[in-house]
């Protein structure tokens, strides 16, 4: 951070009036109420332990999980989940390529909860560059100058940016 | 009744003691004391962000959401956060980013040209009830207010936060001589809408 000095003395020499208002009146205007900023702690610290829907969604029953974990059960689901499989490939139509395609009860949200999630399954080039499609833009700038970070921040706002269709494009 | 809290002047700000970002770091990089290190950064950086997001936004309650949001990632982002960046550039580029992005949203959503928008931003101050700036405040920050987005972020970081043009330089992702250039130009515009509406 600068020294007030210089910040001023910048400024004198840019603009006298502005420098002068600065000096009289440093402050902006704003305030909040004063009780703003405990519950905003509060508000945020209360969002941050609140476990991701996503996960919730996912988490399994307690008779689902003995299934799951316990040795022969788990032996006779694998069994009957395979030729369930093998018969449900056999009768089924072609597979669609969209895994999201025609599925009217899943909601952008769920779907950016998803690609978020999943981040790393999604090549970042090809998010950008549906992105950029979606939203009629270029970038000026190649991915190669970003650091991961910023590839991820970028990535977020995009995400946060495309609709329902473009999401279930990008799956 | 309750006196509402405005930001205090950098000139005048009694800094309260707050842990040292070293410390906060490490705090949130362990397991067992990371909310120990995120309260801390909240103690330490909330309202600072608050007051940045505000002047971007303007509104209260379009800040509050843009800083909670802003919050709730640095916490779910901050395990990638990487020591040869500062924390405070860090959290404010972060902040900068979710202020710009919203303000993209709300010009898209809207049907009315950008002048218009931007105009509405200004006007957005006269009916908020947190703003109780005098006359010359208002007027600087309806000058301000018609700068583009990225340029009034410089403006703000440099004339209200004597942010240095290198901390800047990492917040906006933006060299120091391109940030210096907009700087200049802001202050120039501000200070002829300033003379042109003085009384003779």
């Amino acid at each position: 951070m600068d020294s007030e000095k210089d910040t001023q003395k910048e400024l004198e020499q840019l603009a006298p009036n502005l420098a002068r208002l600065r000096k009289q009146q440093p402050e902006d205007g704003f305030s909040v109420h004063p009780s703003y900023f405990r519950e905003l702690e509060q508000s945020v610290l209360s969002e941050v332990h609140r476990q991701p829907a996503t996960k919730r969604r996912f988490e399994r029953s307690g008779l689902l999980s003995w299934l799951l974990v316990g040795p022969r059960p788990a032996m006779a689901l694998a069994t009957l989940a395979l030729v369930l499989a093998a018969l449900w490939y056999l009768s089924a139509p072609a597979p669609e390529s969209n895994l999201f395609a025609g599925s009217s009860e899943v909601d952008a949200e769920e779907l950016r909860a998803y690609v978020h999630e999943n981040l790393d399954d999604f090549s970042p080039g090809f998010i950008l560059e549906v992105a950029e499609q979606d939203m009629a833009f270029e970038m000026d700038l190649s991915l190669d100058d970003l650091s991961e970070e910023e590839v991820d921040l970028l990535l977020d706002e995009y995400l946060e940016e495309l609709d329902q269709e473009t999401l279930e494009d990008i799956l | 009744m309750s006196v509402p809290i405005r930001k205090p002047s950098p000139q005048t700000v009694q800094e309260p003691v707050h842990t040292e970002d070293e410390q906060i770091i490490a705090w949130i990089k362990d397991p067992g004391t990371v909310d120990r290190g995120f309260r801390a950064l909240l103690a330490k950086y909330q309202e600072r962000l608050y007051w940045h997001v505000r002047r971007l936004v303007i509104e209260h309650e379009d800040t509050n959401d843009v800083v909670q949001e802003c919050l709730v990632k640095v916490y779910r982002k901050i395990g990638s956060f990487r020591k040869d960046s500062g924390l405070y550039t860090w959290l404010y580029r972060i902040a900068t980013n979710e202020a710009l992005s919203f303000l993209r949203k709300q010009k898209r959503k809207a049907t009315r040209s950008i002048d218009d928008e931007e105009l509405l931003l200004a006007e957005k101050l006269k009916a908020d009830a947190y703003f109780d700036g005098d006359a010359a405040q208002l007027h600087l920050q309806r000058a301000v207010a018609q700068l583009p987005d990225k340029q009034r972020a410089v403006f703000n970081l440099r004339y209200f936060e004597e942010m240095s043009y290198q901390d800047m330089s990492e917040v906006l992702s933006t060299s120091t001589g391109a940030l210096k250039a907009s700087y200049h130009h802001a202050v120039k515009k501000i200070e002829k809408s300033m003379v042109a509406t003085e009384p003779n």
